[in-house]
Parts: structure tokens; C-alpha cells; sequence
């Protein structure tokens, strides 16, 4: 036989029943693994180890052969080693334990196997145990756990609903929040498609949706859809679906995410219904400004209208005005200039200045001159009155003194009271006026003249006295007075009392209306007029001493 | 005889006062308008003017200052006749150099009283014989 083949007879021969071989085999096995591995007799005592358990105890593996558990770990650890050592000895079955231990401070995992060794008879004759670190797995599996108790946690406590649905629709998982959004509970939805619940209305833009995603034409879709709630009420939702693929790119479940937007939905219609309703109050509203600038329009075309017309009628008044003042002032001139002739030549003609005249020429000639001063005297008052009238009496207010007017005005009839034997009384005082001296004058001498003509017998007296801010002139006769029912008619224009003595005495009738509206409107005052028929008559005038200049 | 220079342009009114005047022992001298008038008084040198104020062209006002303008000695006096007067114009006739005035309607009795009495005011102007 050569050396080959008596290696190969060795080799064949050793394979499996060589008790040499199979012992190297185990022993390289138990160095092999990467786990701690012993071997203890009946009474856990150590008999052998490998290596790496060896290292751990920080002895050689011949080493612990005949030591205990004792030796190296402390007494109630290596008594429950001995204890479980002894129970799969008495059981005969092995176990299997992963327990936690503390070493240096640090919480480490170990899983233990234990299983009983027998011999051919049956009878166990020890234990063969192994163990390793699992630390780093139990790790790893408290992460997922912490993990997932944190997802689950996220998806049940979300403030909108969540939910995997399986691809055919069916719920898988729901969160409590969705399970509100559409009105049914967990188990119910366990049963149900989301198509079995969404409206029938968006059920097919759902479905368009869904499809396009499991095509990936799209990665996610968001829509505003409604469901169906158990009572058959609707809840308008805002949905985002996604859809989670295996690693192959097959598609797993769908995530989706719905939050509950009736009450937005609510408002938005709100809104537009406001937005309707504005609108039309709008249109009404500029309906109605139309209208009222129309008529606004028109209000001023009106305004405008009647602004010329006022104009128009405006111009012509004044028009009028200028020609009546022209009449007045034209009257005034025209109608005295012959006067002039009649008043002055009848007199010349009387005084013979133009040649002698017998006693009944005289006596006509003196009646033309009478009579032409009664006509310009009726022609000064008319032009007079007609200047009131008219707001056009010329006044003139200036300083003066009261008695030297009086006296001046008693000086002009002076002659004629002699003439008539009347006596005169004059009661004054010196009074600084400010007033119009021409028209008071043209006043005191209308009443004096009155007042004489109107006495038979007696006298006139003239008095003034101061009231305040006023002064009061009264001209007082002993004349034929006023009888009671005609003081009425006293002061109006034209109007001549019956008396005998209308027809000798000339008068115009004009008299005391001028001279009343001269002292109401010139002299800011007033006339008035006391009398007892048969007795005599007292007419007071009662001005202010300064008029205001306005 | 002393001179009065009457400058009216109312022939009638003219007739009047120059009865009054002539009355008074005065000479009458006449002119119709207010220019005539003017060159009248410093020519003719009168004793008195009387100035109607209602004359046709130059008003006596107006006259009255144009020969107050021209005197070089002495003044004549002016006497104004005046219409149914407005007291405003009494300061302008006044102002314009007039003596001053008498109202119309003119009475032949009185107005050679009037007259005298301003001049007694005035005294005599130096023209005039």
C-alpha cells in the first residue's frame, strides 16, 4: 500500500464513527461558535469550557475544570445557576432563558441554553449549556417597541383623522378623530370600504384619484369630498392620500389623512350668500343714487332756471328803480320851475315893481301867489312822500343844538301868529342833538304850522324834555282840537277832517302823514297825538337824541 | 352902480331875480352858461355873483372853482342858487368856494334881504364900480 492510500483508508475510516474525530470535531465546534459554551457534571461542577467563556472568567479552559459556579460569581447568582443547573437535570428538558444583568453599572442581556447530557443509557450525566450577549437586541427591540408606542400614539391622539386603508378601500386602521369626522365607531369601520361611505357625488373623482396614484402618475392627491355619516348626514372633508410601496415598488396601503372643513364650508357659504346679498343691495343701493342724481339734475336745471328768472326780474327791478328815481328827481325839478315863474312874478307883479296896480289887481295878483305856494307846498310833500316811499329821501345827520332849532322854527311863524293875536309860549333848554336838523325842522314846522291854523284864539306852546336816550318835543294849542272817532283817520294820507274851518284853510292832506313817516322812518322816533275837541290838541314828537350812523 | 353878475340859464328865473335887483339899486349882468359866466366875472370885475348850480355844460360848482382858481387879488363874492337844496351839496358849494346860498323858489320879498346879508357877511369884493 503506498502513503496516499492509506490516508484515504484513514480518512474514510475516520469520517463518522472515529470517537477521535468526533471529539476534535466538537471541540472545534465549541471554539468555533461564537457563543460561550460549558460543560458541567451532575453536581455542577465545572468539567470543561471554550475558550471564549474562559476568557470571560479570565482563566484558561483546563482551568475551570473542577471549579463552581462559586468560584467566580457571587453567592445568589451562582446558587440560581446551580438551582437551574438542577432543574433541567431533574426535568430532563432543557431550557432557555434571556435575563438582564448589571455589570460595571451597565445593564447587559444574556440568553442562556441549558439542556441535560445522557449517557447510552439514558441517565443524565450533566449539563451542556450556552450563552451570548443579546444586549444590542434588546435594544433594538425596546427602540421598536418606544417607536412604535410613539407612532401609536401620534396616530390616535392626531387632532384630524387618520387611517391606512388596504388597496381594495377596506379600513384597516383608524384613529379615534376620523372615526368622529365620519360617524362610526372603530368596529364598524372594520367592515366597511371608504367607498361605502363617501358620496355618491365625489365618489368618482375619489376613485379617478386613486387610480392615478396606484399608476403613479401621481405621488399624492388632495380633495375636498364629502362623506356620508352613519345618520346619513353630510360632513365635507379636506382628504390626503399617499400611498406606501413595498421596496419592490408594489403597491402596500394607503395613508390618508382627512380633516373635518364643514364649518369652513358653513362659513364660505355664508359668505357667498353675503356676498350675494351685497351685491344686489349694492345694485340697489347705485339703483337708487342714480335716481337721486336724476332728480338732483333736475332739481338743478330747476335752480338754474329760476336763478335767471330771478336775475332777469332782478335787473328789471332795478331798472325800475333808476327810472324811478329819474322821475323823482326830474318831477322834482320840472314840476317846481314854473312855480318859480307863478310864485315869484305874481308878487313882483303885487309889490308894483312892474308898474302900479289898483287895489282888485293886488288882491288877484296875491291870490296867484297864495295859491303857488300851496301847490309847491302839495308838490314838495308828494316828491317827499314819494322819496320815502321809494327808500330814497335823502337824510342828512349832523350835530346841532335842539332849542336853536325850535326857535328858528317858532321865528318862521312868528309874524303870522302875531297877525292872528295868538301867544306863544317856548319852554326849552340847550340839547346837543345828532340827528337829521333839516327833516326835524321840515316836522316842527308842519306841526306849528297846523297848530296855527288850526287856533282861533289862545296860544301854541312848545316844550321839550329829555326821557333817557330820547327827547320829547310837544307842540300844544288852544285849538278847535280833534273830535274822538276821527283820531283814527289822523295820520293818513289825503285825509282832511271836517271842521269849519276845512274850507278857509288851505291844506294839502298830507301834512301829518309825512310828517309822522318822517319822524317813524328819518328820525328813528315817533308821532303822536293827544287832543279834546273844543279844547285844543298836543302833538309830541319822540326821537332819539344821537342816532347810531350805520 | 354897483355890478351883480347873474349866471342862470332860466330866462324866467333871470327876469325874477333881476327885478329884485334892480329893485336894490343894482346894475344886472348876465350869462347863460357857466363858461360864459367865468370869462364874465373876470372880465366885468362885479361887485356879486350869483351862481345858479343848474347850469347846461360846467355846473356852478364847477364854475365857482374855476374862478376862485383864477382871481390873483381879492375874491368876489359867490352867492348859490340852489333847486329844493340836498343838504349833501351844501358842503360842496361851500367848498368850492361859494359864499353861500339861497334855495329856490326865489321870493321876490326876501331875496334882497338874503342877498344883503351875506354880503354884509362877506364884505364888498373889490371889482365893480
Amino acid at each position: 500500500m503506498t502513503a496516499d492510500t492509506q490516508h484515504n483508508v484513514a480518512g474514510e475510516r475516520g469520517r463518522r464513527d472515529d470517537n477521535h474525530v468526533q471529539n476534535l470535531c466538537s471541540r472545534a465546534l465549541l471554539e468555533t461558535l461564537p457563543h460561550k459554551m460549558f460543560y458541567k457534571d451532575r453536581d455542577s461542577v465545572y468539567v470543561y469550557c471554550n475558550s471564549l467563556f474562559a476568557r470571560d472568567l479570565k482563566i484558561t479552559p483546563d482551568e475551570i475544570t473542577g471549579t463552581t459556579d462559586f468560584d467566580y460569581f457571587p453567592a445568589d447568582l451562582a446558587e440560581k445557576y446551580r438551582a437551574d443547573d438542577q432543574k433541567v437535570m431533574e426535568t430532563g428538558t432543557s431550557i432557555f432563558v434571556e435575563e438582564e444583568y448589571r455589570q460595571e453599572g451597565i445593564s447587559l442581556w444574556v440568553a442562556t441554553a441549558k439542556g441535560p447530557v445522557r449517557d447510552e443509557q439514558g441517565v443524565t450525566i450533566g449539563i451542556i449549556g450556552i450563552f451570548w450577549d443579546i444586549t444590542e437586541k434588546k435594544r433594538a427591540e425596546e427602540a421598536l417597541l418606544e417607536s412604535e408606542e410613539r407612532f401609536r400614539l401620534a396616530f390616535e391622539q392626531a387632532a384630524v383623522g387618520m387611517a391606512f386603508v388596504a388597496l381594495d378601500g377596506k379600513w384597516l386602521s383608524v384613529n379615534q378623530k376620523l372615526c368622529d369626522i365620519v360617524g362610526y365607531s372603530k368596529a364598524e369601520l372594520m367592515d366597511l370600504t371608504f367607498q361605502d361611505i363617501t358620496h355618491p357625488a365625489d365618489l368618482e373623482t375619489d376613485l379617478g384619484l386613486v387610480r392615478q396614484v396606484l399608476n403613479d402618475e401621481i405621488k399624492t392627491y388632495t380633495l375636498e369630498k364629502r362623506y356620508l355619516q352613519k345618520d346619513h348626514s353630510v360632513v365635507w372633508v379636506n382628504l390626503t392620500v399617499s400611498l406606501l410601496r413595498w421596496p419592490s415598488g408594489e403597491p402596500k396601503y394607503f395613508i390618508s389623512v382627512i380633516e373635518d372643513i364643514s364649518r369652513r364650508i358653513v362659513a364660505e357659504d355664508k359668505l357667498q350668500h353675503t356676498f350675494k346679498e351685497m351685491e344686489s343691495t349694492i345694485a340697489a343701493r347705485t339703483a337708487e343714487i342714480k335716481k337721486n342724481q336724476l332728480a338732483l339734475v333736475n332739481v338743478l336745471e330747476d335752480m338754474t332756471m329760476n336763478k335767471k328768472e330771478l336775475e332777469t326780474a332782478n335787473e328789471r327791478l332795478k331798472e325800475m328803480d333808476r327810472l324811478k328815481s329819474i322821475f323823482i328827481a326830474s318831477m322834482s325839478h320840472e314840476l317846481r320851475t314854473p312855480l318859480n315863474s307863478v310864485i315869484g312874478f305874481s308878487k313882483v307883479l303885487a309889490n308894483e315893481w312892474a308898474g302900479a296896480v289898483n287895489d282888485e289887481q293886488k288882491k288877484l295878483l296875491l291870490t296867484i301867489f297864495r295859491s303857488g305856494n300851496h301847490l309847491l307846498h302839495l308838490i314838495n310833500d308828494v316828491i317827499d312822500i314819494s322819496k320815502i316811499e321809494s327808500g330814497k329821501l335823502d337824510t342828512f345827520v349832523e350835530d346841532f343844538d335842539l332849542q336853536e332849532l325850535i326857535l328858528e322854527a317858532v321865528d318862521n311863524i312868528k309874524k303870522d301868529m302875531q297877525d292872528k293875536r295868538l301867544a306863544i309860549t317856548v319852554e326849552t333848554r340847550p340839547l346837543p342833538m345828532h340827528s337829521d336838523r333839516r327833516r326835524l325842522l321840515q316836522c316842527l314846522l308842519n306841526l306849528l304850522s297846523n297848530a296855527l291854523k288850526f287856533t282861533i284864539a289862545g296860544g301854541i306852546t312848545i316844550t321839550m324834555s329829555r326821557v333817557g336816550e330820547q327827547v320829547e318835543i310837544s307842540v300844544i294849542d288852544t285849538g278847535i282840537g280833534i273830535k274822538a272817532e276821527d283820531m283814527p283817520r289822523l295820520f293818513g294820507s289825503f285825509v282832511r277832517l271836517d271842521s269849519p274851518l276845512r274850507s278857509s284853510v288851505p291844506g294839502t292832506g298830507l301834512g301829518l302823514y309825512l310828517t309822522r313817516k318822517l319822524a317813524r322812518e328819518t328820525l328813528v322816533g315817533d308821532l303822536t297825538a293827544d287832543s279834546t275837541h273844543g279844547v285844543g290838541s298836543r302833538f309830541t314828537l319822540k326821537i332819539p337824541v344821537e342816532i347810531q350812523n350805520t | 352902480m354897483k355890478t351883480v353878475l347873474v349866471i342862470e340859464d332860466n330866462a324866467e328865473n333871470l327876469l325874477l331875480i333881476t327885478y329884485a335887483l334892480k329893485r336894490g339899486g343894482y346894475q344886472v349882468i348876465s350869462a347863460g352858461t357857466g363858461e360864459d359866466g367865468v370869462v364874465m366875472a373876470l372880465k366885468e370885475r362885479p361887485f356879486l355873483i350869483l351862481m345858479d348850480i343848474n347850469l347846461p355844460g360846467i355846473d356852478g360848482i364847477e364854475a365857482t372853482r374855476r374862478i376862485r382858481a383864477s382871481e390873483i387879488d381879492g375874491q368876489i363874492p359867490i352867492i348859490a342858487i340852489t333847486s329844493y337844496a340836498m343838504l349833501g351839496d351844501r358842503e360842496k358849494i361851500l367848498e368850492a368856494g361859494c359864499n353861500g346860498y339861497f334855495e329856490k323858489p326865489i321870493n321876490p320879498d326876501t331875496i334882497l334881504e338874503q342877498i344883503l346879508a351875506i354880503v354884509a357877511q362877506y364884505g364888498l369884493g373889490k371889482g365893480g364900480s
